[in-house]
């Protein structure tokens, strides 16, 4: 994991670009040494950089003016939202500007006629959610980081959520976006009706990591609360057992709001810090939650309440109240920080498996963690295999940060390999980039660059991100040439 | 025009660099039931796809489906029917509506339109299924995209390009779909006699309740005589369909026509509930009207007003109002503006759907794009077919 080597002739004019960044925005460049310390990383806190500059717009086209200095000075541009990528998408670079969306934090409007909010990207995802709140309505997508993490950065990393099971990521809940191309141009594409005529633009931008563009309006979908939502709470023996019951309550047509699995050494942390109850003697601990109107919630608690005592569940509690929700929640919700306090530092990895694959996958990564000698916590998105392996290492020990690296590698590797992907939700950023080749060929990674080109082609937006070589536009094109003459001559080109 | 037929990505892959070769193009061809959709297109030879059909992997148990492009539809129907299981975006079987034969298309063509039917609204179209794909590009190269699990994020989600690009930017080959066990249940209520608005109103305030309608359409009177024989309906119909699990649906029936009784709403059950949606979803009503048929896609509240300003002789609303179909007279240098334009002050999507060939060609057939847009769809495709070898003009002219 590291980020490429930055440009000198960037960073030797980095006095002469701030003051052309303070002629668009005077009063919203930062540049002193110890405020930028505020932005040296994102939530990959392995890799800490400066930018060159950090930039806060106030409008879209500010954002313009900003992508346009920095497209004719060559100066390279890292969006950042709220700064809670765990992939290192927003990570900085010493020859970057960090352009924040922190000041575009408004609500625009809430369109209850046409069950949507229109949002500045810089408001946190569950803002949307709360301004709704009143009347009933939700935005469906809940990141972890949901408290912070905003909405334009969601729509970069496509986000997913503990809910997306039944109800979709990101990309299944957005009806638009206003994008500022690298040109400076202002764009809409999709709004309150969704679909738009032409290619599927906004499903191409989402998850695109701010490699395309800046996203400066966001329009979502928001959706009536469910009436009723009750949650189980279900220890297994084995965590293979709890996998099956999985399997089966899906098998058995249901697919409940949500469905996550914890190993004991998560469920043993959680308890330690924050006691949510879970069964200690548990070695997988199931929270499965179902909504909808109240005899239909109460008809499927049942029905996967049998489903998990014919796998053998030892324990089976079903919230009584919303407070008890709540609690078989927070320990789960807390997973991550309760994680932090049994070791110094960790690293959350993110591969997507096909299910029937947990328990190959879980035995070969305790044998990975006890060559590795680093323990490793296990969560789990058990309804769509998403599995974020906790890998906890001391910075401090010589060595610790690359072995817990390279154990992750291999968990991802392994990933691949029984047929999964290598990022479900957190995105590739700088963390998984060198892993690309290992799920695509060198014709898919240059078909995805073809498409970056088309929106990019000097490579200013979040250069270092993604693709692990970025070839010239004009060496992908390369039929353009053969060809003798140009698709469209009228376009310039690299 | 000469046919081109090939059976593999590599035969496709060969086929485009002849193509490349000698400066030809190619108009793609699935089982070509859906070629009076887009503009039409004008190219060298046709390159024939439905030879590349089969199961490859269907996972039940992970939701999963991976089958090649070419499949007939009715082929998946029959496997996910054996599982239980549905492709979620409900794809409707436009063939007889384009009088082309029902039950012919493949899964193909249905992404390449990003086909979907009245469930869409509530569990996404086409490009919401497409997990990932193997293609072949306009360099004559084989690649692929997306994963083979139902959450990814890793590199660009190409699969929603896909969908809905009519082929432009080449052939699809293996497509991995996310399916959905299908409901136990399904049941509809329905009302007569409401006026479009009316409808629209009331469909809009069941969207905006948690009772997970999972279809909400109007249908005017002027089609809704066609099921008069089928549900003794000749006046407005609004239509609210649940699915789900028994215990579910019987809910929220039971909350819905509580209300709604004294308004005349009556249930439909499983048989005819399904036939009712099926109708709607495959255009059948529609297709026993004449004239030009409009496609336009808009807010759901701004449905009535479209409606209002445009005047057509016949209506079926989908989505709670997002999704309007509307008949009009066979002259459509006399209205091609006019929808256009108001399409676009309601912020909707207007498809010269149903038109004679002369008149895709004359007034083109998808919403005009604002020029940076333009442009934007004009780089993509360049960036997957530079020479214009796939459907040229299919979409815009140019792409």
């Amino acid at each position: 994991m590291h980020l490429p080597a930055p440009d000198i002739s960037i960073i030797s004019r980095r006095a002469e670009i701030v003051d052309g960044l303070r002629a668009i925005l005077p009063d919203h460049v930062i540049a002193d040494d110890v405020s930028l310390g505020v932005y040296d990383c994102d939530a990959l806190t392995a890799i800490r950089q400066k930018p060159l500059a950090a930039v806060l717009p106030g409008t879209a086209e500010e954002i313009a003016a900003v992508l346009r200095f920095c497209r004719d000075n060559q100066v390279n541009i890292v969006p950042r939202g709220a700064g809670t990528s765990l992939s290192g998408g927003s990570t900085p670079l010493a020859d970057g500007i960090l352009l924040v969306t922190a000041r575009l934090n408004r609500i625009l409007e809430i369109d209850y006629d046409n069950r949507c909010a229109v949002v500045q990207p810089g408001v946190t995802n569950l803002a949307i959610s709360q301004a709704v709140a009143d009347r009933g309505f939700y935005y469906a997508p809940d990141p972890s980081s949901q408290l912070a993490c905003s909405i334009g950065g969601n729509v970069a990393e496509n986000s997913g959520g503990i809910h997306c099971l039944k109800y979709g990521i990101t990309t299944n809940n957005l009806l638009g976006v206003e994008l500022v191309t690298i040109d400076g141009e202002i764009v809409r594409i999709g709004g309150k009706g969704g679909a738009m005529s032409g290619y599927d633009l906004l499903g191409l931008l989402t998850g695109s990591e701010g490699l395309l563009g800046m996203v400066t309006e966001v329009t979502v979908r928001i959706l009536p609360k469910p009436q009723a939502v009750r949650a189980l709470l279900v220890g297994f023996p084995s965590i293979e057992a709890a996998g099956a019951a999985v399997a089966d309550t899906i098998a058995a047509g249901i697919i409940p709001a949500a469905m996550e699995l914890m190993d004991k050494m998560t469920v043993d942390a959680v308890e330690a810090y924050c006691t949510p109850g879970y069964p200690g003697d548990a070695e997988g601990v199931l929270i499965a939650e179902l909504d909808g109107t109240a005899a239909e919630v109460d008809a499927l608690i049942s029905r996967v309440q049998a489903i998990a005592v014919a796998r053998g569940a030892t324990s089976c509690r079903v919230s009584r109240d919303e407070a008890e929700r709540l609690r078989f929640w927070a320990g789960r919700k807390a997973a991550f920080p309760a994680t932090g306090r049994i070791a110094p530092d960790m690293l959350c990895m993110d591969g997507t498996i096909p299910r029937r694959a947990l328990p190959q996958v879980l035995h070969r990564i305790r044998e990975l963690s006890a060559s590795y000698a680093l323990p490793v916590a296990n969560v789990f998105h058990a309804g769509d295999g998403n599995l974020h392996p906790l890998i906890l290492y001391d910075v401090m020990k010589p060595g610790d940060l690359d072995k817990a690296e390279s154990f992750g590698a291999d968990i991802l590797k392994l990933c691949v390999e029984v047929g999964g992907v290598l990022t479900g939700e957190h995105g590739v950023g700088v963390e998984k980039r060198d892993l690309m080749p290992a799920m695509f060929d060198e014709e898919d990674l240059a078909q995805q660059l073809r498409v970056k080109c088309a929106f990019d082609p000097s490579h200013r937006l979040n250069p270092g991100k993604v693709f692990p070589v970025l070839h010239a536009c004009a060496e992908m094109g390369a039929v353009h040439v053969h060809a003798g003459q140009f698709a469209h001559p009228e376009l310039p080109r690299l | 025009m000469s046919v081109v037929w090939v059976y593999n990505a590599q035969e496709a892959a060969a086929a485009v660099q002849e193509a490349l070769a000698d400066g030809t193009s190619f108009a793609l061809r699935g089982r070509a039931t859906k070629t009076a959709l887009g503009r039409p297109v004008v190219a060298h030879r046709t390159l024939d796809l439905s030879r590349i059909a089969g199961a490859i992997r269907y996972e039940p148990e992970e939701l999963i489906l991976t089958v090649k492009a070419g499949t007939p539809m009715t082929d998946i129907d029959m496997m996910l029917r054996e599982h239980r299981q549905m492709l979620p975006f409900e794809p409707p079987d436009w063939g007889h509506f384009f009088g082309e034969g029902e039950r012919r298309g493949t899964l193909g063509g249905a992404l390449g339109a990003d086909l979907c039917g009245p469930r869409a609204f509530k569990a996404g179209r086409a490009r919401d299924a497409l997990l990932g794909f193997t293609a072949v590009n306009g360099f004559g190269e084989a690649y692929k995209a997306g994963g083979r699990v139902v959450k990814n994020v890793t590199g660009y989600d190409l699969p929603k390009l896909m969908c809905g690009a009519f082929g432009t930017l080449g052939p699809l080959i293996d497509v991995t779909l996310k399916v959905l066990p299908a409901p136990e249940r399904e049941d509809t209520i329905i009302l007569r006699g409401l006026t479009a608005p009316e409808g629209l109103r009331l469909l809009r305030g069941v969207a905006g309740e948690p009772l997970e309608a999972t279809g909400l359409a109007h249908v005017s009177g002027e089609l809704a005589r066609h099921l008069e024989g089928v549900l003794g309906v000749a006046e407005g119909l609004t239509a609210i369909r649940f699915e789900g699990a028994r215990e579910a649906v019987d809910e929220r029936v039971a909350i819905l026509m509580e209300r709604l009784r004294r308004a005349g709403a009556r249930r439909l059950g499983g048989d005819v509930s399904h036939d009712l949606w099926r109708r709607i979803g495959n255009l059948d009503l529609l297709a026993r009207e004449s004239g030009i048929v409009w496609r336009v896609v808009a807010p759901p509240f701004a449905a009535p007003a479209i409606a209002g300003e445009i005047g057509p002789n016949a209506a079926q609303y989908d989505w709670a109002g997002g999704l309007l179909w509307l008949v009009l007279d066979d002259v459509p240098h006399a209205h091609a503006n006019l929808v256009r334009s108001v399409a676009a002050r309601h912020g909707a999507q207007a498809t010269l759907f149903r038109a004679p060939e002369a008149a895709r060609a004359a007034f083109g057939v998808f919403q005009p794009l604002d020029p940076a847009v333009e442009r934007l769809n004009r780089e993509v495709k360049a960036a997957f077919d530079p020479r214009a070898v796939f459907n040229p003009g299919r979409m815009y002219e140019g792409v």
